[in-house]
């Protein structure tokens, strides 16, 4: 078979085996335009992910982000905001504690029962873990003694 | 350019809201502003001790919200007159040109978690000390 150079997708060079015209690319040979497959997918917080528009006037949705002891903002750590997300909410909560909308020393008691959107920082980081883990064979090793006895 | 104030009104009955609220508007068109719109929010018990300018401090305020344009200058021309307000709480103007902010990620890239935008500063822009001939 005689080997002839064909154009390879944006002008690249590149050999090819018998008799395939020009223009069509060899299916043995790898795609000059395929996306690439070990980029990481975006990782967007929270708000980002769901396109929340923040408010001031929206003291519900701030109050989620706000202790309910002291009514302080919760850190980045605790929140798991990105940065620019996590200074725009510090700055509505400042605005919206200025306008009369939220308190700055306390939660308001109806915001108490809203889904956390993070985990309690004064619970330590074990809260979550067992109860996953541990509840299926509990459950069954109950089970298989109730039957028994 | 369009603001929006929240007024807090005392409440005291229904007639007096309405003056109250009759007033504040008065001062907004002094002030050379053209009132959009008036949004009533309700009574509401109020998050926060709040001192009225004139007279006792309140556990219940009537909120308004108050959508108008002026010149930028509103704000320091609108104090003088909220300051002897029998009616009103609080009475803060807001620009709207809040609204017009844009999340960076929107653009397609990622979130900013704290990462360093040069990871290497302390190799690159360490100052090297070395012994010094005095």
């Amino acid at each position: 078979c005689r080997l002839v150079l064909t154009a390879v997708g944006r002008g690249k060079l590149g050999l090819s085996t018998g008799a395939a015209p020009a223009g069509q690319t060899d299916p043995d040979m790898p795609l000059a335009d395929m996306p690439d497959p070990y980029k990481k997918p975006i990782k967007k917080c929270v708000l980002c992910r769901q396109d929340v528009p923040l408010d001031y006037k929206n003291a519900r949705l701030l109050s989620q982000f706000v202790s309910p002891y002291t009514g302080r903002i919760y850190g980045r750590h605790i929140t798991g905001l990105c940065q620019p997300m996590q200074e725009r909410v510090a700055e509505l909560v400042k605005k919206s504690q200025k306008f009369g909308y939220m308190s700055q020393n306390i939660k308001e008691t109806f915001f108490l029962s809203d889904p956390a959107l993070f985990r309690n920082p004064l619970s330590g980081p074990s809260v979550a873990a067992p109860a996953s883990k541990s509840s299926k064979p509990s459950t069954s090793s109950t089970e298989s003694e109730k039957d028994g006895n | 350019p369009g603001f929006e104030q929240t007024l807090i009104l005392k409440c005291a009955s229904r007639a007096d809201v309405a003056a109250g609220l009759r007033s504040n508007l008065g001062h907004l068109l002094r002030c050379g502003a053209v009132i959009r719109s008036v949004d009533n929010l309700g009574e509401r018990r109020l998050p926060l001790n709040m001192r009225a300018p004139v007279g006792d401090k309140p556990l219940v305020g009537h909120y308004f919200l108050v959508h108008f344009e002026s010149p930028p200058g509103v704000k320091d021309r609108l104090r003088p007159l909220q300051r002897l307000d029998p009616f009103m709480i609080r009475g803060h103007v807001c620009d709207k040109t809040e609204a017009d902010w844009v999340r960076p990620c929107s653009t397609g890239e990622q979130c900013k978690f704290g990462e360093k935008d040069k990871p290497n500063f302390e190799q690159a822009y360490a100052v090297k000390r070395g012994y010094r001939h005095y």
